[in-house]
């Protein structure tokens, strides 16, 4: 249960983003204020084209707000220098992609090592922090498998595993479970979730699988850029509004 | 571990590329090898005489490609002028030696062999010259023309008897034969003709003292001490040659710089996803351009070693196809050639790594 006056792990404050393209401009997401706050699971929801990833990347610092600013744990991404940025990327962002995105080669192992080798640690300690991940995700057994030897779900799991290994506080998903059959689906979302419960973490999940609402404890609904509608689980219900953008709807 | 995966991830196209790169470095450290070589076979003649001073006719500054024209009477006045030890005659000329039914150039020296001036530096078979009907020749010149020692060759009318082989007297483009001064001024139709003379100055006496005593007697003539003489030989083989060895040397560097730019960059396109996927994740930009460093100098490193590797052979087979062709390696030329492709290598990383900076992180989500 989130209270009022919790500090967010993640928020946006107006921020919206416009692309250009052949000289005019295309919103991907009209302003919008959120927060996400520490162990809670965030659902986006929506069609292709809703705004769910461009959110995802304004979050992840990918892309830089057109209007309105994005904070990951009170710090200000506009205000960051380009390595402060890649640093904050690397130590305190996991992303999640829809198409893995694992390096085909290196090994699995090395592949979740890449992330804590980026916040600066020495090669050794990288791969020491890399193998508790996989033991902790229960993949230890697929360390020295390249990534074209996986199934679809262990590619996920390592995914995961690569995105938690430097334990950080906002773990941004892209449609986790679009490649994955049911089954798997299913492990990944608990996956997602016992991180978030376990290490006090916000996660934000960009999806058109319905079967996840069920995990979330907030699902917000998107539709051509916009937020429409706002859903709380039934296990949690927030105290506070901690989203607004207009026109929107809450139940 | 990431920079050697990718590079081996296609073997052949990695194999090809230090084959190119090796090539290109070999060509380097083979035209280094000859032009130490060359340096050595053109002025070894002039840096191995003992001579004091060399006197030759007014603007002659060398032997390479100067022309200098004395006479038998300039030598009794140099042997009369004070401090003269010794004056010997050389007479140089370019000449056609038939050897195995064909012609082939020669530059032949003759020379005084009572004084041994202007002599052969080094004899490597045979002997040196005694008689009239008697020729050293330069090994490599022996060698293409597959003469020994016992051989005859003719130049014009005259036979003579190859006694020796000589070292040190392969100027690249001629190489030297050595025969009796009187011989040679025979074959030339001058008995009188001179080039230079190769003077010694008795003990105790000063070089420079004597050199202006030599100009004040024969006004009409130019003198020099052994280092400026050796110095304008050196000069004059460089200004021929120098220009030629850098300009090859500079092509086989925009080859090298070439090929492995053209690599590099391919292996950022190919490689795109990832170092989107690298950089969405924190990548900071010093690690991504350490990987195309690391892969630009495993290359240059791998074909670096090979060329090293295959240089000795190669020389080996070049010497023995074509004899005329010597070469000199030392472990200087091959550390400057090193040097180079390190810089070479370098400049093609920073031009391939300036591809990275179009690489977004948000193609990662594509």
């Amino acid at each position: 249960m989130k209270e009022r006056g919790q500090r967010a792990v993640l928020e946006l404050r107006g921020a919206s983003r416009i692309y250009q393209a052949a000289g005019r401009g295309t919103t991907g997401l009209y302003p919008t204020d959120l927060r996400v706050y520490p162990g809670e699971v965030v659902l986006l929801l929506g069609p292709s084209g809703s705004g769910k990833t461009t959110l995802l990347t304004l979050a992840g610092g990918l892309v830089a707000p057109s209007s309105g600013s994005v904070a990951i744990d009170g710090c200000c991404l506009d205000e960051l220098s380009p390595p402060a940025l890649q640093q904050l990327r690397a130590s305190r962002i996991g992303i999640v992609f829809q198409s893995f995105n694992l390096i085909d080669a290196l090994t699995t192992l090395e592949n979740v090592a890449l992330v804590p080798r980026f916040t600066g640690l020495r090669p050794r300690e990288a791969m020491q922090k890399a193998r508790s991940v996989l033991v902790e995700i229960g993949i230890a057994h697929l360390a020295a498998q390249f990534p074209p030897e996986l199934s679809q779900g262990e590619k996920q799991r390592v995914v995961v595993a690569r995105a938690i290994a430097t334990h950080p506080g906002l773990l941004l998903a892209d449609e986790p479970t679009a490649s994955l059959d049911t089954e798997n689906g299913l492990n990944i979302t608990q996956v997602l979730r016992r991180y978030a419960k376990n290490h006090d973490a916000a996660v934000l999940v960009a999806t058109h699988d319905l079967r996840l609402i069920e995990h979330a404890d907030r699902v917000i609904h998107l539709s051509d850029g916009r937020v429409m509608e706002i859903e709380e689980s039934v296990s949690t219900k927030l105290q506070a509004p901690i989203l607004k953008q207009a026109p929107m709807t809450k139940k | 571990m990431y920079a050697l995966r990718i590079l081996t991830r296609q073997p052949v196209r990695c194999v090809l590329t230090v084959a190119g790169i090796a090539l290109c470095v070999l060509l380097m450290l083979f035209l280094l090898a000859v032009y130490r070589a060359v340096s050595t076979g053109s002025v070894e003649y002039v840096r191995s005489s003992n001579a004091d001073l060399w006197v030759l006719q007014r603007s002659a500054t060398n032997i390479l490609r100067g022309s200098s024209m004395l006479s038998t009477p300039h030598g009794i006045v140099l042997r009369q002028t004070e401090g003269v030890a010794t004056a010997s005659p050389v007479l140089l000329i370019l000449s056609v030696a038939m050897c195995r039914e064909a012609g082939a150039t020669l530059f032949l020296a003759g020379y005084d062999v009572s004084t041994g001036m202007g002599g052969p530096p080094k004899i490597v078979a045979g002997r040196g010259v005694e008689n009239d009907d008697e020729i050293v020749l330069d090994r490599s010149f022996a060698a293409k023309w597959n003469i020994a020692p016992g051989d005859a060759i003719r130049i014009q009318d005259d036979s003579l008897t190859v006694v020796g082989l000589s070292g040190g007297t392969n100027a690249f483009v001629v190489q030297y034969g050595f025969s009796t001064i009187r011989r040679v001024q025979r074959i030339l139709g001058h008995p009188g003709l001179v080039t230079c003379y190769l003077v010694t100055v008795k003990p105790g006496a000063d070089p420079a003292v004597v050199r202006n005593a030599i100009m004040e007697d024969l006004p009409g003539v130019e003198v020099f001490d052994r280092r400026t003489f050796l110095a304008n030989n050196i000069q004059e083989m460089e200004s021929g040659f120098l220009p030629i060895l850098y300009a090859i040397a500079a092509i086989g560097g925009v080859v090298l710089t070439s090929i492995l730019t053209l690599l590099l960059t391919v292996i950022i396109l190919e490689s795109r996803r990832d170092f989107a996927v690298m950089r969405a994740l924190g990548a900071p930009d010093g690690i991504l351009r350490r990987v195309i460093c690391s892969q630009a100098l495993m290359l240059s490193a791998a074909g670096t070693i090979t060329a090293a590797l295959f240089f000795p052979s190669f020389a080996a087979a070049v010497e023995w196809l074509t004899p005329e062709v010597s070469t000199q390696a030392s472990f200087v030329q091959t550390s400057a050639v090193t040097a180079v492709v390190f810089a070479i290598t370098v400049l093609s990383a920073w031009i391939a790594i300036r591809r990275l900076r179009g690489i977004y992180p948000l193609e990662a989500f594509a």
